[in-house]
């Protein structure tokens, strides 16, 4: 069984106002592509509070962005480098997210069948 | 003979009439179906949102037939008993009879103000569907303090029974001639016979139901704001027709209501919004804050709109609203108010609203603001109310409006009180818990936002038949089927 280079999955969760600027710093680093998933997310950073009929409610699960991609070995310090500078602009104090990465044991192209880096 | 009056009689009919009466019916009609349906189905939780417009609807449905088959005539027919009030004929309660027949093609009439005011120039179908709306809406408005967990069979029972009992007594007293028209209390549109009675049953209501669920109490946000400002903006305009069809004629008075009408809700918005900013804790604006304050306004000019002038009506706008806004922050914290689980606090945007603006028609009221010029009765001058503040300073006209408001309050109590307890005894008027959780799904089996994933019945079982071989041999399928380089 042919093994392709080490693989790693880029797990982004982010704010939705920050898609943008990680789509276009993605695209023009060369990305091959992106899932991105609407989440909701919660943190010690991410409460605020919303009013309705002067009833006051605590919002602690707030919506976010997960965004994966899937790279080769050694672009993964340079996305991850990019990806982590977008949240680094201050937001007032807000949570502006996390970057991770995980292992790949296998990728394989659905419509071609191909297998490794190859189906990056 | 009805057909004297087919198409158009020679007297006693004008197409102007005639033709704003239907229009500004519909346009009440509209404040019920979509208006509140989408203002209360977006102000809920959104597991109640299905349940809170089905209910609306057939609301909206029973009281129609109601309507037809007997409560029209117990509103605005003859008195089933007949008293008098100040040498006139008077009652309490209208008797009881279908208004279906042919008849209503005749010349409308309201057997108790004969001579008191000018002909109708419309039919009595006109004069049926333009009430049926007020008396539709009424049992609409109070539901928003029991949806979230009132039964909805209980609902479609206690409906009709409400409009019979209830809402017919009301309307008879003030508008169709009875006890409290004779006195000289006086409800323009419904200040009372729609809102006030609807604020107090909604209270009465929930607290004979029961509260919600703890948790709905405690976090019950809204599931959409657009449609929020949908139904309030239908209730807006809507109210054109509602306090615009209310003298019966499209004449000067009618313009008039209309205008006071605006006048008083965008005082009142404004009065809202800026308590908002100025004393609310987050001291910030609000939408659903601005539409309470819009439909104070609404209400509280509704007793008032062609019995005062311009400035009476932005003043009615600004004291209602500042006293609205303030219960609902202070009242709703203190004694019964903080116990009773009013779901969307109609008593105090429907029932104090409508009380403050019946009242203060009592100090308001301009006699020179005319409704009907001097009817056929013996000794009847032209029509108009005199408040405190004009003409002879007489708390008089106060009174009146004071012990109306009493009537209606405690009849409306009583009424839906005994209503309730004794549906009570047959069916269970709160849902229990278990329902509750779930909302819309369980009651209905449907859900506002239906997931785009659900499958035809059947189709859901397990996917035996698929076998996973294309997975099973990697290599060969990757090198012969691919594509690209």
């Amino acid at each position: 069984m042919r093994r392709g280079r080490l693989m790693k999955l880029i797990t982004a969760v982010i704010r939705p106002d920050d898609l943008e600027i990680a789509r276009r710093a993605l695209s023009a680093f060369g990305a091959p592509g992106m899932t991105v998933t609407p989440l909701l997310a919660a943190s010690r950073w991410n409460r605020h509070l919303e009013v309705y009929r002067a009833e006051v409610l605590v919002a602690d699960l707030v919506p976010r962005l997960r965004i994966d991609v899937l790279a080769d070995d050694e672009d993964v310090p340079d996305l991850v480098a990019l990806l982590a500078r977008i949240g680094r602009r201050p937001r007032g104090g807000d949570d502006t997210g996390r970057v991770w990465i995980s292992a790949v044991e296998q990728v394989v192209r659905l419509r071609t069948g191909e297998r490794g880096e190859p189906a990056l | 003979m009805h057909l004297d009056y087919i198409p158009y009689p020679a007297t006693g009919y004008s197409s102007g009439d005639a033709a704003w009466q239907l229009t500004a019916a519909t346009l009440v009609g509209l404040m019920s179906l979509p208006g509140l349906a989408v203002l209360y189905g977006g102000l809920v939780q959104k597991k109640w949102a299905v349940n809170t417009m089905l209910m609306a609807f057939s609301a909206f449905s029973l009281v129609l037939i109601v309507w037809a088959l007997w409560a029209f005539n117990m509103g605005f027919g003859h008195p089933w008993i007949k008293t008098t009030v100040n040498g006139s004929p008077s009652g309490f309660l209208g008797r009881p009879g279908p208004a279906m027949g042919a008849g209503q093609e005749a010349q409308a009439d309201i057997p108790l103000l004969d001579g008191l005011m000018p002909k109708f120039n419309f039919s009595q179908s006109a004069l049926f569907y333009f009430q049926f709306v007020f008396a539709a809406i009424t049992p609409l408005l109070w539901l928003g303090s029991v949806i979230g967990r009132m039964s909805f069979k209980a609902w479609l029972v206690i409906v009709p029974l409400w409009t019979t009992i209830v809402y017919s007594t009301d309307a008879f007293m003030l508008w169709g001639g009875g006890y409290w028209a004779g006195k000289g209390a006086v409800d323009y549109s419904g200040g009372y016979v729609i809102h006030l009675s609807a604020g107090t049953a909604g209270f009465v209501a929930a607290a004979v139901i029961g509260p919600r669920l703890k948790r709905d109490r405690e976090h019950g946000a809204p599931n959409n704001l657009l449609l929020c400002a949908t139904g309030a903006g239908i209730l807006w305009l809507g109210w054109n027709g509602f306090n615009g069809g209310d003298p019966y004629f499209a004449g000067a008075d009618a313009a008039a209501a209309v205008v006071n009408t605006n006048l008083a809700t965008a005082a009142a918005l404004l009065v809202w919004l800026v308590m908002d900013y100025a004393l609310s804790p987050t001291k910030k604006p609000t939408l659903l804050g601005s539409i309470n304050g819009m439909i104070v306004g609404l209400v509280t000019i509704t007793p008032a709109a062609g019995y005062v002038n311009g400035l009476g009506a932005i003043c009615l706008g600004v004291i209602s609203s500042t006293i609205v806004w303030t219960a609902w922050y202070k009242l709703s914290k203190v004694w019964i108010f903080k116990k009773v689980d009013d779901t969307l606090g109609v008593v105090y945007t429907h029932g104090i609203a409508g009380l403050c603006g019946g009242l203060l028609v009592g100090l308001f009221a301009d006699p020179n603001m005319i409704v009907y010029p001097a009817g056929t009765a013996k000794g009847s001058s032209a029509f108009s109310v005199t408040g405190l503040f004009y003409g002879n300073h007489s708390w008089h006209q106060f009174w009146m409006q004071l012990f109306a408001a009493l009537t209606v309050i405690v009849w409306t109590a009583i009424g839906t009180f005994v209503i309730l307890r004794v549906v009570g005894l047959f069916m269970k008027l709160r849902l229990p818990d278990a329902v509750l959780e779930s909302g819309d799904l369980a009651v209905h089996d449907e859900e506002v936002s239906p997931p785009q994933t659900l499958v035809a019945v059947g189709a859901a079982s397990p996917p035996a038949a698929v076998t996973p071989t294309a997975v099973e041999e990697p290599e060969s399928t990757a090198s012969s089927s691919a594509s690209e380089p």
